[in-house]
């Protein structure tokens, strides 16, 4: 099966908001599949699993939903607003497998995050899903599993971006 | 669920028929060489002979003790529901314990390491004289293998695929290197994916090694947190070690006729013995190490160093 490019932002996201606060902004000038592998996603059940295609659209399409978890993400090398923070992000796994009775994703991004103030840090986020495939192991089980792995990569990555709104 | 429930049993199945009766036999006279001899799958062939790693995997990977519930229960659909849960149960609890070490180890080119064993593994096989450069995929699947064969222009592949994982109780490291060698042309195989059925494989053997944790708990949290600590430091050392310890072993099992693993299969006065979750004959080792014959291979079980 291949996976499809458009991110399925169903999963609640464990990000605490502030009421009324506003988004905050964050420009993504870099946003690369680094994998050594980029078109495999992993082997279940003797099948493989593909990346999309076009994996700048799928991507992109992950990232965006850092809009729902209280940033406004643009994605633009250059920018005229100098006070924005910017990032640098690296997908380093994308990975599916069957642990006995269990489909399992796990994802990770590489974020290289500059505030307005200039100040650089780097670290990487996961997120994993473990689910029992009950009847069916069919894509649409896969399909889920890894984009709640990113659901939660997502989240910790947007916990970190928000610090950069916050004084 | 119940594919994989069966599949595990499958598998149960298959280990317990592969067993033996124990005979005897004197060790030395079947003590395998220790430099490749012209076997089958170190001579070159007619047309070629390529070597197509594979590591499926991207991380570390966890492992269970499958649930015997089904067979507490009696069997049956109830037994395999209570036991699929409790398996899910654990590999979930096993996924979340592997997960800091997974990040702590998160720069560990796995890839680059299980090339590095191929190549110094098959380095004196007669055929792999001019495999500078192996050639290597993520895709493991049948359906992966199956087109590699059709683009390659040889007329083989050994086809050699590595996982990595830690034991059940994470008290060890596995590394388990799967050597498969594969025709192009197979014309009694219905379909093209047939080729990679055990039956028209060239050959086939594998090479296990495991690395065990020095005083390794019972308590599997506590095992998981010193190979996570000290950014990864031992589960570095212990992968290391793993892959090392294959380029060593894969020679040993290439060098091996068909009748050296007959005699060793057939070796019924050298007992086999369970270690480190394997089950085969005992071989002679010159560092005091576990070595088994596991029937298809050697598995490997040196503590880390």
């Amino acid at each position: 099966m291949t996976l499809s490019a458009t991110f399925d932002n169903q999963e609640a996201s464990a990000v605490k908001l502030t009421a009324n606060a506003a988004r905050c902004p964050v420009r993504i000038v870099a946003l690369t599949d680094v994998r050594r592998s980029p078109e495999m996603i992993g082997v279940y059940e003797r099948r493989p699993i593909y990346a999309p295609q076009d994996r700048s659209a799928w991507l992109k399409s992950i990232v965006e939903a850092l809009n729902t978890r209280g940033l406004a993400v643009a994605f633009e090398e250059r920018a005229d607003t100098p006070d924005t923070a910017t990032a640098k992000i690296d997908l380093t796994t994308a990975w599916i497998t069957n642990t006995n009775a269990n489909v399992s994703a796990s994802a990770v991004f590489k974020m290289q995050v500059t505030n307005s103030r200039g100040q650089t840090t780097e670290a990487s986020y996961r997120g994993g899903n473990s689910r029992m495939p009950y009847w069916g192991t069919g894509p649409s089980l896969l399909q889920k599993a890894m984009d709640v792995a990113f659901a939660r990569v997502l989240d910790s990555m947007a916990t970190d971006l928000l610090k950069t709104c916050q004084g | 669920m119940i594919k994989s429930f069966s599949g595990v049993l499958g598998m149960s199945l298959v280990a317990f028929l592969s067993a033996s009766p124990a005979t005897a036999q004197d060790q030395a006279a079947v003590a395998v060489a220790a430099t490749p001899a012209a076997t089958g799958q170190n001579v070159a062939v007619a047309g070629g002979r390529s070597l197509h790693v594979m590591v499926a995997q991207s991380e570390l990977k966890s492992d269970i003790n499958p649930s015997n519930a089904a067979v507490y229960t009696g069997g049956g659909l109830l037994g395999g529901l209570i036991g699929a849960a409790m398996d899910s149960a654990r590999a979930k609890k096993a996924e979340a314990l592997i997960t800091p070490v997974r990040t702590a180890v998160a720069d560990v080119d796995a890839d680059a390491l299980a090339i590095a064993a191929a190549k110094a593994g098959f380095a004196k096989a007669d055929w792999n004289r001019t495999a500078t450069d192996a050639s290597f995929s993520k895709d493991s699947s049948p359906a992966g293998k199956s087109a590699y064969l059709d683009t390659n222009p040889n007329a083989e592949t050994a086809f050699v695929e590595y996982s990595y994982d830690l034991s059940p109780n994470f008290d060890a490291v596995r590394v388990i290197e799967r050597i498969e060698v594969a025709a192009k042309s197979v014309p009694q195989a219905s379909k093209p994916e047939k080729r990679l059925q055990p039956k028209y494989l060239v050959y086939s053997g594998s090479v296990a090694s495991i690395v065990s944790l020095p005083d390794a708990s019972k308590d599997k949290e506590a095992n998981a947190a010193r190979w996570a600590a000290d950014n990864g430091k031992l589960t570095r050392a212990a992968l290391s070690q793993a892959f090392n310890k294959l380029q060593e072993l894969t020679p040993r099992l290439l060098a091996m006729t068909a009748a050296d693993g007959d005699a060793l299969n057939r070796d019924k006065k050298n007992k086999r013995i369970m270690a480190a979750g394997y089950f085969g004959r005992p071989q002679p080792t010159s560092d005091g190490s576990t070595l088994l014959w596991t029937g298809f291979g050697f598995a490997q079980i040196t503590p880390l160093r």
